[in-house]
């Protein structure tokens, strides 16, 4: 089973972890949401999309989102850039990206 | 364990206000010992759910402050804070208390004071339950994941927003009839529709308003409630569970799987089913949760929730009313209070005391007061003696 890193498994409590990491050409948009009413560390924009994403194998993140006609089952893929203004300090996080499809 | 009794509960009216946190729990305690008929009584422990004194307020210790102030020195006193659930939590506290044989009389008091922080902060602390790393980072809040779950539920059941908003619109006419309720007027679904958007699809009339407000209960064994009440609310069932902490994470993020876990304890400890359910009142922090916790508590088939409040079956007079004191979105959502008023609630009508809201006949209750983002859970049956 795929998780989260933790301090023990959530099944079998072992502290024996191996790292995975899903295909991040396969991310898929399983849900989002448009957020107006902002909380103070998204300072100065007017609003904030934040997406659930699923990667083969069942794997799934949550992170911001970007992209203009937003659509459940759109294809994603993460890429790494400033999420949130920590007291004038940038936040670096998983931001979600419309990805062509193959041609 | 012995059986334990509600033999007096009250609360104050859910709103704005500008008395403190600590009067508003006094008002709320005073009423509940009042009722009780217990004001010589020396009290063995209090219990004060609450969540953000120390943020909101910069008030902490409240517990022990609270039994100074209604004079119960030397009881024991603590505060029980499980987020959004610190109510439902300090009811199980005072709970396992008497039932333990610990103690016999027991004060649960739940409340907050949150008017006097500006809302942007509010809505700030309130997101510091969601996963630091995974979710907090990245400036989600509480809407931001009502929005993800609305979207995610009605693509999955293949439900259109109308019918969840729908719950705003019974909730709200319900509240009209609640004189405690920090909203009493109704609303219609145009309205709830057109509201504005707080995370698409999530609108404002689809959220519950910050409140001020505290509610308060009196516990004691079963078989010393006669000398407080000819008409005793036993705590039949008692569960609590938890669930993966990012949403993202959850098997199936549409399934509450703590509540269905929760219930099942609850159900089984208090050997009813939830067809045996006659009343319930459920955490509508937004109008799809209701929707939500209605299927994993087992009152309706999951993807069957909005139906049910389509065909009627949730209103007063269906079939399983659901939130007759207008829940969370009328009634209001001091957050460690509500879990408390819940239980109030369901103990005025099991006694035939809800007034204009009164579901006839009603025996058997049910509370679910949500935790975090729906990964701490706690559930109550109560039953009339």
């Amino acid at each position: 089973m795929v998780q989260l890193p933790r301090a023990r498994c959530i099944r079998c409590k072992g502290k024996d972890f191996d790292e995975y990491y899903p295909d991040v050409e396969s991310g898929r948009l399983i849900s989002f949401t448009i957020l107006r009413a902002l909380p103070g560390r998204l300072r100065g924009r007017g609003e904030c999309a934040f997406g659930i994403v699923e990667f083969g194998g069942g794997v799934r993140g949550f992170g911001q989102l970007r992209g203009e006609n937003l659509r459940v089952g759109m294809r994603v893929k993460p890429v790494i850039d400033v999420v949130a203004d920590d007291d004038g300090k940038p936040v670096y996080g998983v931001v979600f990206v419309p990805r062509e499809d193959p041609a | 364990m012995r059986e334990v009794a509600v033999v007096g509960c009250g609360m104050t009216r859910f709103g704005r206000s500008e008395r403190s946190l600590v009067d508003l729990l006094v008002e709320a305690s005073l009423k509940a010992i009042s009722d009780a008929g217990a004001c010589e009584r020396d009290f063995d422990a209090v219990y004060v759910g609450n969540m953000c004194s120390g943020e909101f307020n910069m008030v902490t210790g409240v517990a022990a402050a609270l039994a100074d102030r209604v004079g119960l020195i030397p009881s024991a006193a603590d505060r029980v804070e499980n987020g959004p659930a610190s109510g439902g939590s300090a009811v199980k506290a005072g709970f396992l208390a008497v039932a333990s044989g610990l103690y016999d009389m027991v004060l649960v008091a739940g409340g907050e004071k949150m008017t006097s922080t500006p809302t942007g902060r509010v809505a700030d602390v309130i997101a510091t339950l969601t996963h630091p790393e995974r979710e907090y980072k990245y400036g989600a809040t509480l809407p931001s994941f009502g929005g993800l779950l609305m979207r995610m539920y009605m693509e999955k059941y293949g439900v259109k927003r109308e019918s969840i908003s729908l719950v705003a619109v019974k909730n709200h006419k319900n509240g009209a009839l609640n004189p405690y309720a920090h909203f009493q007027k109704e609303v219609t679904l145009e309205e709830v529709l057109r509201s504005p958007v707080i995370a698409d699809p999530l609108r404002l009339y689809d959220t519950c308003p910050i409140s001020d407000g505290a509610a308060a209960i009196v516990l004691c064994p079963a078989d010393a409630a006669k000398e407080f009440t000819d008409t005793p609310v036993l705590v039949k069932g008692v569960g609590q569970a938890t669930d993966v902490q990012s949403v993202a994470e959850r098997e199936d993020p549409t399934v509450l799987n703590a509540l269905r876990v929760a219930a099942e304890k609850a159900y089984a400890m208090a050997g009813v089913t939830p067809r045996d359910v006659d009343v319930a009142e459920l955490h509508d922090a937004f109008t799809i949760l209701e929707i939500v916790e209605s299927e994993d508590a087992g009152l309706f088939e999951k993807g069957e929730g909005a139906k049910a409040v389509e065909e009627g079956e949730t209103w007063i007079g269906g079939r399983i009313p659901v939130n007759p004191s207008g829940g969370l979105k009328a009634r209001g959502h001091p957050l460690g209070a509500t879990g408390v008023a819940q239980i109030v609630e369901l103990t005025w009508q099991l006694r035939g005391e809800a007034g204009r809201r009164q579901i006839d006949g009603a025996e058997t209750g049910l509370a679910v007061n949500f935790g975090g983002f729906g990964n701490s859970i706690v559930v109550h049956v109560l039953q009339r003696r």
